[in-house]
């Protein structure tokens, strides 16, 4: 008779294949625990923006969404909190210093970082980054005038030295995340080993993602490395940037699961919130305005009665709700939101009341007690696609005091010609520009705004002119931001702008993304939260 | 009709000639009724919209915006097809946007058409470097995507009406010069022509007199048959962002304004959608069945 | 014949020559591309530093001359807006353009083919004005609607095709449809016509008399020689297809030439535009160029004109 297997070997087999078991069982246990430490999954985020998609951040310009992706593949030289403030323990640099002088600053370099090809982030990077940045074609930290700029010094390789022409008090803010592009690090000898063209099509970075593919006009794709030196073991295997200029695709696109998370209009939001989705705002992040252009030539506009006027004619929260709806705030004063206060802003002042008759006897005291004809511009965007209604909203407003206003679109590149050439005194023009809460940013926007000499200006007044040399010229950042108060005040007494308000940005989520805070830094919307465990 | 014999300088009358046109009896029969009267139905809309509504297609009101049609629950007879995003009411902009529409489509073919035709006209009675150079401009001005040349166009200028017509007939004019042309070289060599030479006739009289009545048939086919098409242009126009300004109401710029409602406020782009569908629909048909009648040779149109 | 050939080939340089030069006037006239380039805050320097360094401030006949001598080298220079080279950008589109635009004509002539022949064989009847209607729907409906709502019946609503983008071959589905649609009515037209000749000729006619069937004489003589003018007709839509799909291409996130010309003339990218419209222009004349050629040489009258 044959005996079983088991029954011949059975003691000794019986231990292995219990001991087998428990193998299995705690493997099995374990394997999740060690499954956490590595990145799975995809996230898709379908953008009505991807820009030029070069990937050099020198070559671009990264408003409208370009900052997003390239904040995934490169690092800052000087980090940032959520909050739009600076970080040492964010960036490349953990630390910085100004020289006595204020014509130096230097920077201390974190130690064991590395780029996507395993090379390690040194100084000679930084140099030749900045350098990059500092070049004439490049686009960017041009506001800041690199007339300032002497060069870059390394002394280590953990510590670069700026050298400066004339003090610049906010040197550490032109290159941190808080800002723009600026201040990203790319690496140094293989940018120069292939060249730009070969660099955009293969980049490599020290960012929490690599670059897998970049198809232009249709998406770019990353791949999450294994552990970065900040953002630890990303929490998405690959982040796919998908280019769906259209909205409605978009929504569907968040319905069938095709995007995880999309770019989402204002107006649509209590819509894909019924729908079950989760909504993100960036709060406050644009303000809007309607400029009045060329203010010192002989048209109504150039009498502060009725640039108040204006202001008093339009219902800022009917605008608000019915244009905007309901997703923003009325401000006192373009161009300074909310965030400005953190820059020195007045926090003190009240937006402009809806006060049409008031708007009609300060008409009437202007001399035109039967309003005036001008016109108003009106152009789309992708990402303020209530544009045209604002224009006719306001045109609206403005007819029931008697101001009657031509409505006339025009593409926006068309449009800045003629502000240019000066070819529009006393008409409107609706605009936008990001809320910014760096003063020194808030100075060199009021002053390609205000100041007389600059191409887009919409005032020539003395006083303010002297004001903004001022804040530019100051060496203390207390100093800055005081002006920056005073020069608040200026706008908001004399009315130079038609304000509106400050509007959310919003994007919808599905499952995939329960928690995110948006920050308030420039053109970014804290994706790196995202991707973090 | 009287001309001057070169050769004895004395006055002598010609002959009317005048091609006949062909209207097919059996054509007749079959005119297409339902297309014809939408046809009509949609001019004397654009024509009497002052009359026709109470409410004006430009004036905002905005708590009243995005009402559902009277048939829904929030909907009321005040606002029979609901209102628009600006709290407008959709009826009254459809009706406007008719006029603005038709106006819009008739302006921009006869001007398109018209410099077309005149420009075929002479291509083709002329030949030799002033066919060959107008061809080449044919060629092209069609090499050129037609909605990127109209934006171009807008882009350039800015938008108006105005500038949407003349896009929209920037890009026609090729199109009907070919075509014109083809149809003179295929009766300039016809006795009547040649006739009229040996008398003496100058070349424009012999265009104004004798070509042009008998491209007659396929002009009027190709303008019924194009119709459709420029209200279309405009809608996609309107779409990019380069079509007739606001506030004006246009049927395109519903559409283009709606598309974004589709799934919470579907009569905003339905009804301008229905009503471009219905309106292009008959003029092609009419369009159609106006070819069969005046000749089916004409069938590559 | 030769100099026929060489006149027009001689014909369609200059023709192309005159586009780029309109196109480059055009296209500078229209804004200079360094206002959008750059943030609201840059000053003036800023500006007119940039627009030195891309070579703009140069007087517009030396801008024209080194754009041409350099194009016929095959370097269009590069795009303003990311520096990247113009070349590279199109090479990058213009397969996805070709494939969609030839799957869409394909899908068009799928459309107009049961439409065409049922049109001609039951000609007079209800059926004859349906498929006329139908075909001529797709001329009467706005592309960028018809692309939306297929989007929410068949991609949101029932799940069977992806909403947008490349990837699969469904991707190609809905785009293709809603391109193909517009030019089924022509195709329709002609293959209906040519069909209905077809059938009252006397060599159909000594056929039926013969006994032949019905169905052989329709699919061997009718349809085959009504096929050419089709297909004539769709080649030549073709190039126009490559870069006039903007309203899909925008719809259906399809990253084609169309989108890229349309942002060149927002941005004011020159290069861009330039390239793009030299090129399409290009295939569509050596297309004109090629049938005036295969005409000419079927029917020599038309050389000396």
């Amino acid at each position: 008779m044959q005996r079983t297997f088991w029954a011949m070997h059975g003691q000794r087999w019986r231990i292995v294949y219990q001991l087998m078991v428990i193998l299995l069982l705690g493997g099995g246990l374990a394997l999740p625990v060690l499954a956490q430490d590595k990145p799975t999954g995809e996230l898709r985020i379908a953008l009505a923006f991807l820009g030029a998609q070069r990937l050099i951040p020198w070559n671009e310009d990264p408003s409208g969404g370009v900052k997003q992706y390239q904040l995934l593949i490169y690092d800052h030289l000087v980090g940032c909190t959520e909050d739009g403030q600076l970080s040492s323990e964010n960036g490349i640099a953990q630390s910085w210093e100004e020289s006595a002088d204020k014509l130096s600053w230097t920077f201390h370099l974190r130690p064991n970082i590395q780029f996507h090809d395993g090379t390690a982030l040194t100084a000679d990077d930084v140099k030749f980054s900045i350098d990059s940045f500092l070049d004439p074609k490049s686009i960017g930290l041009l506001s800041t005038g690199r007339a300032a700029y002497q060069g870059v010094e390394v002394q280590n390789p953990s510590t670069v030295v700026i050298h400066l022409n004339q003090p610049v008090i906010f040197l550490p803010w032109n290159f941190s995340c808080a800002t723009l592009s600026d201040g990203m690090i790319l690496p140094s000898k293989y940018f120069q080993q292939v060249g730009a063209d070969a660099f955009a099509k293969k980049p490599i970075g020290s960012g929490p993602y690599r670059v897998v593919k970049n198809s232009a006009g249709s998406l770019i794709q990353l791949e999450a490395v294994e552990r970065h030196w900040r953002d630890g073991v990303p929490k998405f295997k690959t982040v796919t940037f998908l280019l769906v200029p259209e909205e409605s695709t978009r929504l569907a696109q968040l319905h069938t699961g095709e995007a995880d998370i999309i770019a989402v209009s204002r107006e649509k939001v209590p819509e894909v919130k019924a729908a079950g989705f989760n909504v993100f705002s960036k709060l406050n992040d644009q303000v809007i305005v309607v400029y009045m252009q060329q203010q010192w030539e002989a048209v109504p506009v150039r009498d502060k009665r009725v640039r108040q006027a204006l202001n008093l004619a339009l219902d800022k929260d009917a605008i608000m709700q019915f244009v905007f709806a309901g997703q923003g705030v009325p401000v006192p004063m373009y161009p300074i939101g909310s965030y400005g206060v953190a820059g020195g802003a007045d926090a003190t002042l009240q937006p402009y009341p809806y006060d049409p008759q008031k708007a009609r006897q300060l008409l009437a005291e202007a001399g035109y007690p039967n309003g005036f004809e001008t016109k108003i511009y009106s152009f789309v965007t992708a990402d303020l696609p209530e544009f045209p209604r604002l224009t006719e909203a306001v045109a609206d407003y403005l007819g029931k005091v008697g101001v009657k206003a031509k409505i006339v679109s025009m593409d926006r590149a068309a449009i800045s010609i003629k502000r240019q050439a000066r070819t529009l005194p006393g008409e409107l023009l609706p605009w936008s520009t990001p809320n910014r809460s760096v003063a020194s940013q808030i100075v060199t926007l009021i002053n390609a705004l205000h100041h007389s000499a600059s191409q887009f200006t919409s005032t020539m007044v003395p006083e303010l002119d002297q004001m903004i040399e001022r804040a530019l010229t100051a060496t203390d950042v207390h100093e800055v931001e005081r002006l920056v108060g005073e020069m608040h005040r200026f706008l908001y007494d004399n009315a130079h702008n038609i304000t509106i308000g400050e509007i959310h940005t919003n994007y919808a989520a599905n499952k995939k993304v329960m928690v995110w805070d948006l920050g308030r830094n420039l053109y970014d919307n804290n994706l790196r939260s995202v991707i973090r465990r | 009709m009287n001309s001057t014999n070169m050769a004895t300088g004395k006055l002598v009358k010609e002959a009317p000639v005048v091609r006949p046109v062909r209207w097919r009896l059996a054509a007749l029969r079959r005119v297409p009724v339902v297309p014809l009267a939408i046809i009509i139905l949609m001019v004397l809309t654009a024509v009497l919209a002052d009359v026709l509504t109470p409410y004006s297609p430009v004036n905002i009101s905005l708590p009243e915006r995005l009402r559902p049609p009277f048939w829904e629950q929030a909907g009321s007879l005040a606002h029979p097809l609901g209102t628009d995003p600006m709290g407008r009411d959709l009826l009254t902009r459809l009706i406007y946007g008719a006029r603005v529409s038709l106006l819009v489509g008739f302006l921009g073919l006869f001007l398109g058409g018209g410099v077309g035709a005149a420009l075929g006209l002479i291509a083709g009675y002329a030949g030799g470097r002033v066919d060959t150079f107008l061809m080449r401009l044919t060629d092209t001005t069609l090499a050129f995507p037609i909605i990127l040349l109209a934006i171009l166009f807008v882009v350039i200028l800015g938008g108006s009406l105005m500038i949407v017509v003349f896009a929209i007939a920037l890009v026609l004019w090729a199109r009907f010069a070919r075509v014109i042309r083809g149809e003179v070289l295929s009766i300039r060599e016809r006795d009547f022509v040649a006739q009229a030479r040996i008398a003496g006739s100058s070349p424009r009289r012999i265009i104004l007199v004798h070509l042009l009545p008998n491209v007659l048939n396929t002009l009027v086919v190709l303008l019924s048959l194009q119709v459709g098409w420029v209200i279309i242009v405009e809608a996609s126009l309107s779409f990019l962002g380069a079509g007739v300004p606001p506030p004006t109401p246009t049927w395109g710029s519903m559409i283009a304004e709606g598309r974004n409602y589709i799934a919470s406020a579907w009569w905003v782009s339905f009804f301008p959608g229905l009503a471009i569908l219905v309106t292009v629909l008959a003029f092609n048909l009419f369009g159609d069945w106006l070819r069969d009648a005046l000749d089916p040779t004409l069938r590559q149109l | 014949m030769q100099r026929y050939i060489l006149r027009r080939f001689f014909q369609s340089v200059l023709a192309l020559l005159a586009l780029s030069m309109l196109i480059f006037l055009m296209s500078r006239l229209t804004g200079d591309p360094t206002m959008l380039m750059l943030p609201d805050d840059a000053s003036q320097e800023d500006i007119a530093q940039l627009r030195h360094a891309l070579g703009l401030d140069q007087p517009l006949p030396v801008q024209y001359w080194v754009f041409l001598s350099r194009a016929v080298q095959g370097d269009f220079g590069r795009s303003i807006k990311g520096q990247m080279p113009v070349l590279d950008m199109i090479t990058e589109r213009l397969p996805h353009s070709f494939r969609l635009a030839a799957v869409s004509l394909c899908m068009a002539v799928l459309l107009a083919f049961p439409l065409g022949v049922v049109a001609a064989v039951k000609k007079g009847t209800a059926l004859d004005t349906l498929a006329n209607i139908i075909a001529v729907l797709g001329q009467s409906l706005p592309q960028f609607w018809v692309g939306i709502v297929l989007i929410q019946i068949f991609a949101v609503h029932l799940r069977w095709l992806p909403v947008a983008g490349v990837g699969s071959v469904w991707h190609y589905v809905l785009p293709s449809f809603t391109l193909g649609w517009f030019m089924v009515a022509g195709m329709m037209r002609l293959l209906r016509s040519s069909m209905l000749d077809i059938m009252g000729s006397e060599f159909v006619k000594f056929a039926r008399i013969k006994g032949v069937p019905d169905g052989r004489v329709i699919w061997k003589h009718a349809l085959r020689n009504a096929l050419i003018p089709v297909l004539t007709f769709g080649a030549i839509y073709l190039a126009g297809l490559i870069t006039g799909a903007i309203l899909v291409e925008t719809v259906f996130a399809w990253p084609g030439l169309g989108q890229l010309i349309y942002q060149g003339i927002v941005f004011r990218d020159f290069p861009v535009v330039q390239a793009v419209v030299l090129l399409t222009a290009g295939i569509v004349i050596s297309v004109n160029l090629l049938v005036d050629i295969i005409y000419a040489y079927l029917d020599p009258r038309i050389r000396y004109e």
